[in-house]
């Protein structure tokens, strides 16, 4: 294959899919006139994307799925509602009397898995290119959270905050904060504990801390968690393998932290 | 802030409903059947719902949804085969090919699905996205959270290997001879 030809067989698709420039189309069309061997490899892969799309069509019900999804929004949105009006004072009381009730303290099976599953749902979601905005933190977080970026710091080393917010994942109420460095994004969550003992896994002690940090990897996320009195630690890290000392120091702050506000 | 998600309801169902038939299209392609894909669509608009505080009005809505969409299978996924979707990513990025196979003269539409469904999982999504969707190289970028360029070499290579997928196993008469190309020998070794 000449050149001419090899170098039209790696545009060809960019064509079908109109990403080229004008000119470069241009070009590509002076060549298929004279070139009989690629304008015939170019019928091909017009067959290839028709048969692709009709090979993979399935036969969907918009209407039910729109049923499904806006239902379950709307169910969604009740328990929000609902959560809501309880408000400050009422919320507090349910705390105190969950924590009474939780002496024996079951176990919040789902506490690694609705962390994992929240960082994809929502630190994964950012841009590139987001920056921190500290305005927009003090107007998503919310008491006794408004202070965590401070209390760990906007930079340390190659780990920046680019947002931090409450999130209402599975109706639980997370204060979140997005980390993002190393070529990796972190998530560092603070909740109060309010749903029971953290699961059983491996037990590493942090250091410079007399806390033990759960650690395990669900879904491929490698979560480190810690439990103080009254609230709980998550941080979520986007590789399978132990946050490097950096992330340990931001765990090691939020520490610092929800015990300030314990005191 | 909590509480305040519900406030903008109005604003979710105008900006993201109405992309329910193309997401539900494409969930449904990704997953096999109309059922998954519409399990993995309320997921994907419950997480939406969700995270709706951060959308920025004004920006890709489109584009947002399927980025949630691709996360939400790729970790159901990742849950069923205790394995993380960025590996299957980096082994799929080092996985190029030194010949490009032409296509083969004879297609069928068995060959091409049994050719698509041997494609790791990363590249099934990419050429859903561009080859079937139509997405812009752009919008895909997006969605998948990468470089442009990352799409278009990563796409080329998708591309290249569902084409050797069907040289592989078309009737030795329909593909190869009139370029010389010996499709049987592939090089992965670049990278």
């Amino acid at each position: 294959m000449n050149p001419d030809c090899q170098h039209m067989r790696e545009m060809m698709d960019s064509y079908l899919s109109e990403e080229l420039s004008v000119e470069t189309n241009h070009g590509v069309l002076r060549h298929l006139a004279a070139c009989r061997d690629c304008a015939a490899e170019l019928k091909r892969r017009q067959r290839l994307r028709a048969l692709l799309s009709e090979t993979l069509d399935v036969a969907v019900d918009v209407d039910r799925a729109r049923a499904r999804i806006t239902h379950a929004v709307d169910r969604e949105q009740r328990s929000w509602q609902r959560a809501g009006r309880l408000g400050a004072v009422a919320a507090t009381l349910i705390a105190a009397v969950a924590a009474a009730y939780w002496m024996g303290r079951p176990v919040d099976a789902a506490a690694y898995d609705d962390s994992a599953g929240d960082h994809v749902a929502c630190a994964l979601t950012y841009p590139e290119s987001t920056a921190y905005d500290p305005n927009r933190a003090a107007q998503n977080l919310a008491p006794p959270f408004e202070h965590i970026v401070e209390a760990i710091g906007q930079s340390r080393g190659a780990y920046h905050v680019i947002d931090a917010h409450m999130c209402p994942y599975k109706g639980r109420n997370y204060a979140h904060v997005v980390i993002r460095g190393d070529r990796q994004t972190l998530s560092l969550f603070a909740e109060r504990a309010e749903r029971g003992a953290l699961p059983d896994a491996p037990t590493t002690v942090l250091a410079g801390d007399t806390l033990d940090v759960h650690a395990t990897t669900r879904s491929g996320y490698r979560i480190s968690a810690v439990a103080t009195r009254d609230h709980r630690l998550f941080l979520v890290s986007e590789r399978p393998t132990d946050p490097p000392d950096l992330a340990q120091d931001i765990l090691r702050s939020a520490v610092r932290f929800i015990r300030g506000l314990e005191k | 802030m909590f509480g305040t998600p519900h406030l903008r309801r109005e604003e979710f169902d105008r900006a993201a409903l109405v992309h329910v038939p193309e997401l539900l299209r494409v969930a449904s392609r990704l997953c096999g059947s109309a059922d998954a894909g519409e399990d993995l669509l309320q997921e994907t608009y419950l997480q939406a719902w969700r995270s709706f505080h951060r959308f920025e009005a004004g920006t890709n809505c489109r584009a947002w949804l399927y980025k949630i969409l691709l996360f939400t299978y790729s970790a159901q996924n990742r849950k069923r085969a205790r394995q993380p979707f960025l590996v299957d990513l980096d082994a799929a990025g080092e996985t190029a090919l030194l010949v490009d196979a032409p296509t083969p003269d004879t297609l069928t539409a068995e060959a091409v699905k049994a050719a698509f469904d041997r494609l790791p999982e990363y590249f099934r999504a990419l050429v859903l996205l561009v080859d079937v969707e139509g997405l812009t190289y752009r919008e895909a970028a997006e969605a998948l959270d990468v470089p442009v360029g990352t799409v278009m070499s990563r796409l080329s290579r998708a591309r290249g290997q569902l084409r050797l997928q069907l040289a592989q196993h078309a009737p030795e008469s329909s593909t190869g001879a009139r370029s010389g190309m010996d499709v049987s020998a592939q090089g992965r070794a670049r990278s």
